[in-house]
C-alpha cells in the first residue's frame, strides 16, 4: 500500500514539475514548459542500426514517411511525414510494429535559462555548476524552507525581501508569541544571540547575508545577482554574533528552531570547537524530521578526515560536508578536505553575491561554496517534494563531475553539477505521463566474505523512460585479510546479463570500526518492460559487514540526448571481475 | 572563564590525594583538554533523558550546584558553574546524575577564518 502511495507521490510530484512554476515566470521566457515537436518529423532508429528492413519499410509505407537525412554515427534517420499526420499515432505505428529500434518526434530545443540580473556574468559559480541546465526545468523553491544558520540575513535587502520565509503562525508586531514556539515576533526567523531569542536576525555581520544570496536571491528582477533558487523561503537562524562568533548552545538553540519550524534544509557555514555531543544530537535529531544539513570543510587548508571540523566532520547520514574550488576547478587554497568526511566541492573563490545595506561584494570560503550545494538540494527538493534527504544526498553526489584536482581530497572527487542533478525534463511522448520510483532498502548487519548480492530491485516501465538507478550504503572491515581492496557495482540479470562499468568503483578498507562508504549509480535510457538490477559487492580474502545499504530507481519519462547518460560514471582503476549470477540472498522489504 | 591553571595544579597533587578522586581528576583532564578549543565562561551543556521535565532540570541543576540558564530545545539546557573553582566537580556532579546522559563545556564556534 505505501508503495502505491509512494507511486501516486511521484506521480503528482511528476505533474507538479512538469508545471509552468508560476504565471510570472511563464510570461518572462520563451522556451516552452511543455515539450514541443517539429510537426511532420520523426528521429527512428532501426532495429541493427543499419537501414530499414522489411518491415520496417512497409510501416514507414504506412506513415507516408521519406528519409530525409541519415546520422551516421548514432544510426539514426530523420523522417518525414504528411504534416497532417498525427505524430503520435506514427510513432506509435513504428514502435508497435516492431521495425524500429525506436521512434520519437523531433523536439524543438531552446537555450539554456540566462537571468537578466546585471550582475549574473560575474556570477562564475553558477554556470560552472551547470545551473542554467537546472534552470531549463526548475527556477522556483518558494515551498522548500532553507534555515541560513548563521550571522542572521540582512531583512530589507531589495534583492532577499520577497523570498524570505515568512512565519504563517505569527502576526508581525503585535509583541505576541502567537505562534507559541517561545520567541515573539518571529516573522523570518530568530536571533538566539541574546539568551532570550528575538524575532530580529537581522544580520549585523555580512556573513549570512552573503550566503543567502547565493542560496536565494531573487532572480531574473533586473536587479543585482542572480541566486541558485529564483524565488525561495530563506529562514534566517541568527547565532552568531557581529564578529562571527557564538557558541554550540546556541547553534542548538537554532538547529532546534529550524527543526520546529520545519525547515527543509539547513545551511551551516560555520565551525570550530570541538566534538560536542549535544550538537550532534541536534543534528541527528534534524535527520529524523528529514532535514538535509549542509555544512562547510573549513577554510584552513587541512584534513579534516585526521583533524575533524565540526559540524562538517558529524557523522549522520544527513550531514553534506562541503569543500570549495576556484574558477578553475581547482581545490582553492584554503580549503580543507577530507577523503572520508568531505564529500564534495562547489565554488568558493570571488564569489558575488548580496551583502547588508542592498549591497554586493565578493567573499571567498567554504562558506561560500556550502549555499550552492544547499541551494542545489532546495531546488531539487522542489522539482521533487517527495524526496528524503537521503534522496537529495545521494542525487547531488551521484552527479558531481569528478575532477582530476580532486582526486582523494574527497568521498566523490567531484564537484557539484546543478544541472546533472535535476536535468531539464523533455517527454519522450507528447503526452502526460508517469514517473515510476522504487527504493529497497536493507539494514541488517549482513557480512560478506565473496561475491555476494547487496541488493537487487524489480520493476517494470509502462513505456520508454530515463531511469536512474542509485546504490548508496556503507561497511566496515569485519575480518582483515587479503589486500582489504573490494569492488561494488551495479548489473543487470537475469537478461540481459551486463555488468554496468560505469557504476563499478573500487574501495579499500583497512581499519577495524571505520565505516566506508558504498555509492555508485548509472543513468540508462530503458524501453517498456521488466527490468532487474543487482548491486554487488566483489571481496576476496577477508570480510565486510554491511552497515545499510538502499538502492533507489527514479525513472522519468524524458528524453535528453546522451549527455545525462554520464551520470555517476566512474572509469574502474583496477581489473574489472566478472559479474556472476547469483540469486538475491536477502529477503527484501520494500518501502 | 574555567580557571584550567586551578584544575592543573589540583592534578598535580599527590597520587595519594589523588588516586580516590579520580573521576574528578578525569573531569578537570577534560575540561583541561577541552581548554585547546575556545568556550564559554563557566558554562555546560547538558542533555536529560526521555520525559525529564524542565523543573526536573532545574532542581538536578541545583542538587549538583549549578546554575540553570534556559533550555535549548529538544533534550538539552544550558547551566553556568556559579564558580569556575568548582567547574570540574560540578561537571562531575552532574555526570553522576542518573537523568542527564551528556555534560560537556560550551564551546565558542565561529565563521570560518
Amino acid at each position: 500500500m505505501s508503495k502505491l502511495l509512494h507511486l501516486a507521490a511521484m506521480t503528482i510530484g511528476a505533474i507538479i514539475f512538469i508545471a509552468p512554476a508560476s504565471a510570472q515566470q511563464a510570461a518572462d521566457f520563451q522556451a516552452p514548459t511543455q515539450p514541443e515537436c517539429v510537426p511532420g518529423e520523426l528521429l527512428v532508429k532501426h532495429r541493427g542500426g543499419g537501414s530499414a528492413n522489411a518491415a520496417g519499410v512497409n510501416a514507414l509505407q504506412q506513415i507516408g514517411g521519406q528519409t530525409v537525412q541519415r546520422f551516421d554515427f548514432i544510426g539514426v534517420e530523420l523522417i518525414r511525414i504528411p504534416t497532417d499526420r498525427s505524430l503520435t499515432e506514427a510513432v506509435s505505428t513504428l514502435n508497435t510494429a516492431g521495425a524500429v529500434e525506436y521512434a520519437e518526434c523531433n523536439y524543438r530545443q531552446f537555450a539554456v535559462k540566462s537571468p537578466n540580473d546585471p550582475q549574473y556574468p560575474q556570477q562564475w559559480g553558477f554556470p560552472k555548476i551547470n545551473a542554467p541546465t537546472a534552470w531549463d526545468r526548475q527556477t522556483d523553491a518558494r515551498n522548500v524552507v532553507v534555515a541560513v544558520i548563521d550571522t542572521g540575513v540582512s531583512l530589507n535587502h531589495p534583492d532577499l525581501i520577497s523570498n524570505l520565509w515568512r512565519n504563517p503562525g505569527e502576526i508581525p508586531g503585535n509583541n505576541i508569541d502567537d505562534d507559541g514556539n517561545g520567541v515573539v515576533d518571529d516573522v523570518f526567523g530568530a536571533n538566539f544571540v541574546p539568551a532570550t531569542a528575538t524575532g530580529n536576525p537581522d544580520d549585523d555581520n555580512r556573513h549570512g547575508t552573503h550566503v543567502s544570496g547565493t542560496i536565494g536571491a531573487m532572480t531574473n528582477n533586473g536587479t543585482g545577482v542572480a541566486g541558485t533558487n529564483w524565488t525561495a523561503s530563506i529562514m534566517a537562524a541568527k547565532f552568531l554574533d557581529a564578529s562571527g562568533s557564538g557558541t554550540t548552545a546556541n547553534a542548538i538553540r537554532a538547529i532546534n528552531y529550524a527543526i520546529r519550524m520545519k525547515a527543509d534544509i539547513m545551511n551551516n557555514s560555520w565551525g570550530g570547537g570541538g566534538f560536542s555531543q549535544a550538537l550532534l544530537d541536534a543534528i541527528r535529531a534534524a535527520n529524523q524530521a528529514g532535514i538535509l544539513f549542509v555544512a562547510a570543510a573549513g577554510n584552513i587548508g587541512s584534513d579534516d578526515d585526521a583533524n575533524p571540523f565540526y559540524p562538517c566532520s558529524y557523522d549522520s547520514p544527513n550531514v553534506i560536508c562541503v569543500m570549495a574550488t576556484d574558477q578553475n576547478d581547482n581545490r582553492a587554497s584554503f580549503s580543507s578536505f577530507g577523503k572520508k568526511s568531505v564529500h564534495l566541492a562547489a565554488p568558493g573563490v570571488g564569489i558575488l553575491s548580496t551583502l547588508p545595506g542592498g549591497n554586493y561584494g565578493q567573499l571567498s570560503g567554504t562558506s561560500m561554496a556550502t549555499p550552492h550545494v544547499s541551494g542545489a538540494a532546495a531546488l531539487l527538493k522542489a522539482a521533487h517534494p517527495t524526496w528524503t534527504a537521503s534522496d537529495l544526498k545521494q542525487q547531488l553526489l551521484a552527479t558531481v563531475d569528478k575532477l582530476p584536482s580532486l582526486q582523494g581530497l574527497s568521498v566523490t572527487e567531484g564537484r557539484l553539477n546543478l544541472g546533472r542533478a535535476l536535468p531539464p525534463l523533455t517527454a519522450c511522448l507528447p503526452e502526460p505521463s508517469q514517473a515510476a520510483y522504487e527504493e529497497v532498502y536493507f539494514t541488517a548487519n549482513k557480512q560478506f566474505s565473496g561475491n555476494d548480492n547487496v541488493l537487487g530491485v524489480t520493476f517494470s516501465l509502462p513505456r520508454k523512460m530515463y531511469v536512474t538507478i542509485v546504490a548508496n550504503g556503507s561497511v566496515q572491515l569485519a575480518k582483515a585479510g587479503g589486500n582489504n581492496t573490494f569492488f561494488t557495482g551495479l548489473y543487470s540479470a537475469p537478461s540481459p546479463n551486463v555488468m554496468y562499468t560505469g557504476s563499478l568503483r573500487r574501495g579499500t578498507v583497512s581499519t577495524q570500526g571505520s565505516f566506508v562508504p558504498l555509492t555508485t549509480s548509472f543513468t540508462q535510457v530503458l524501453g517498456p518492460g521488466n527490468y532487474s538490477y543487482y548491486w554487488k559487492l566483489w571481496i576476496s580474502g577477508f570480510t565486510l559487514q554491511l552497515d545499510s545499504a538502499n538502492l533507489t530507481v527514479h525513472a522519468v519519462p524524458c528524453s535528453m540526448g546522451g549527455a545525462i547518460l554520464a551520470i555517476g560514471a566512474s572509469a574502474a582503476d583496477g581489473p574489472i571481475p566478472e559479474p556472476s549470477t547469483t540469486t538475491l540472498s536477502q529477503e527484501l522489504q520494500v518501502k | 572563564m574555567l580557571n584550567f591553571s586551578a584544575f592543573r595544579a589540583y592534578v598535580r597533587g599527590s597520587s595519594r590525594l589523588l588516586l580516590p578522586r579520580l573521576p574528578i581528576v578525569a573531569a578537570a583532564l577534560f575540561l583541561a583538554t577541552m581548554a585547546s578549543t575556545a568556550q564559554t565562561a563557566s558554562e555546560l551543556i547538558i542533555q536529560v533523558r526521555p520525559g525529564v521535565s524542565e523543573q526536573d532540570v532545574k532542581q538536578l541543576t541545583q542538587r549538583a550546584g549549578a546554575e540553570y540558564v534556559h533550555a535549548l530545545g529538544g533534550p538539552a539546557y544550558l547551566v553556568r558553574a556559579p564558580d569556575p573553582q568548582r567547574a570540574a566537580a560540578i561537571l562531575e556532579s552532574l555526570r553522576a546524575q542518573p537523568d542527564i546522559i551528556s555534560v560537556e563545556p560550551n564551546q565558542t564556534v565561529r565563521i570560518p577564518e
